[in-house]
């Protein structure tokens, strides 16, 4: 009937499309749209995922009493482990808080943590990255690590008001600041992809790293805080043809084990840094310009914080 | 007056039928490993374009593209664009298409579906983001097998309305 205005419709919807795709893209002025679009889609994704909540309900309840002993010792055990090491990386935790005072760098505290759980109603099942619970309104900012019991996870990427979606340190555009635990080796560890795998770039042939060493965030870059578990180097290979060593290496993190990820706010953020302007340029300085001897340090009190 | 209550309620249909299919669409199915992943929104918005060519096209398309960007939490955008360019394609053939039988139907619906999976492909990569896993590419395929019953399913609504 009329197909010049169907046609001229046509031309400007894709207009729009292609410059709302332009827009989110490159800025970020389309974040509140974003966040408020977030908010339409969580009723969908709470009605879909009820079946298996509702499963899962049943089945905890469903539990027997003998299972559920043998679970309560195993929780006491390792809580009373827990307590141990607890009271260890407290005294930990003082005495290099007067260290630092003494350096007069700013202080370092435990990161805040908050319990997030994976939201299994994804459009495209990306496996390189997962959907949590929480967004905005729990004060979740893109770029924020995320954490699960063994390591790190990844980070987010987009905050929406109530969910956010996670990429996985597996992810081939994710590269994390790490260093070996064993000798402060710093490295690089970046996503391979859909292979789940890590790649370690850029290493010397003679770099001092070795199959098994456990490699632990560096805390360069100022996004993911010190000292957590990122992976384990699997195979170290030499080629003639290479400049550099061929190292990958596993992430320890089992996102597909447990629904329950940890999100960290870390007490050393760039943002609060530059209000106290002197502390950060102290560290930065002590990290950055010093270099070789700065990393020799945490090589030998590291060891002690993490394997007790 | 009669044909304005038929409007509102086939309304509803349309649009009941758009956010069943978004439901659908974000189902998980970890089963398949995504290898069995149909794009049933994109297959509700065919069947709209094919047999309400006069009210749903490229429009309806950009918002149903805009819902599936709301579930994605990734680049805005990309959705939309495709289900744009999808509402005018299936538009365009819809005369055609409704001639043939369903079994012929699904071969159209599955190319029809393959350039929205392509048009998303483009967007994902510009986007900056990892390119689409191969098994996402047997979306069109799964698509197709899946026409017949969507066809009777939404068939079935509209024959009470007795259109066309």
């Amino acid at each position: 009937m009329r197909p010049s205005g169907t046609n001229l419709r046509f031309m400007i919807l894709l207009m729009v499309s292609v410059s709302v795709f332009i827009a989110d893209a490159r800025t970020d002025s389309l974040s509140s749209l974003r966040a408020a679009l977030g908010f339409v889609a969580t009723p969908f994704q709470e009605l879909v995922t009820t079946p298996r909540r509702l499963a899962q309900w049943l089945s905890s309840r469903a539990i027997s009493n003998p299972v559920l002993r043998d679970e309560l010792d195993e929780l006491r055990r390792s809580n009373l482990m827990l307590r141990v090491r607890q009271q260890k990386v407290d005294a930990l935790e003082a005495e290099n808080q007067r260290l630092r005072r003494l350096l007069s760098v700013t202080r370092k505290e435990l990161d805040r943590v908050m319990l997030a759980e994976l939201v299994d109603a994804s459009l495209e099942p990306y496996p390189q990255t997962v959907l949590i619970d929480k967004g905005t309104l729990n004060e979740v900012y893109e770029g924020q690590p995320v954490l699960d019991a063994e390591g790190v996870i990844g980070q987010v990427v987009r905050a929406s008001r109530v969910r956010s979606r996670v990429a996985l340190i597996t992810d081939a555009g994710q590269t994390i600041p790490a260093m070996v635990k064993r000798n402060g080796l710093r490295v690089l560890v970046a996503g391979m992809g859909v292979s789940g795998g890590l790649d370690v770039p850029y290493l010397d042939r003679n770099a001092d790293i070795r199959k098994n060493d456990l490699l632990i965030t560096s805390g360069m870059g100022g996004r993911f805080p010190h000292g957590y578990p990122v992976a384990v180097v699997g195979e170290v290979a030499v080629d003639v043809n290479e400049p550099f060593l061929q190292v990958t290496a596993a992430p320890v993190a089992r996102p597909d084990h447990s629904r329950e990820v940890l999100l960290v706010w870390p007490e050393t953020l760039p943002a609060s840094e530059s209000g106290n302007g002197h502390g950060s340029v102290a560290a930065a300085s002590i990290a950055g310009a010093v270099g070789r001897p700065a990393v020799a340090e945490p090589a030998v009190t590291e060891p002690n914080v993490a394997e007790q | 007056m009669l044909l304005n209550n038929n409007g509102s309620r086939s309304l509803w249909v349309v649009v009941g039928s758009f956010l069943a299919a978004g439901c659908l669409n974000i189902l998980p199915v970890g089963w398949t490993n995504g290898y069995f992943q149909p794009d049933w929104v994109a297959l509700v918005l065919i069947y709209w374009c094919l047999w309400q060519p006069e009210r749903v096209g490229p429009g309806v398309g950009w918002l149903s593209g805009l819902f599936l960007d709301a579930l994605d939490y990734a680049a805005l955008g990309k959705h939309m664009l495709a289900k744009t360019v999808l509402g005018f394609l299936s538009n365009k053939l819809s005369l055609r298409l409704r001639a043939y039988p369903t079994w012929q139907q699904c071969i159209g619906v599955g190319l029809l579906v393959g350039v929205d999976t392509a048009v998303v492909a483009v967007a994902t990569t510009l986007a900056g983001q990892p390119p689409l896993e191969a098994p996402r590419w047997l979306t069109p395929v799964s698509s197709m097998l899946m026409w017949p019953l969507v066809v009777m399913v939404l068939q079935r609504r509209v024959a009470a309305r007795s259109y066309r």
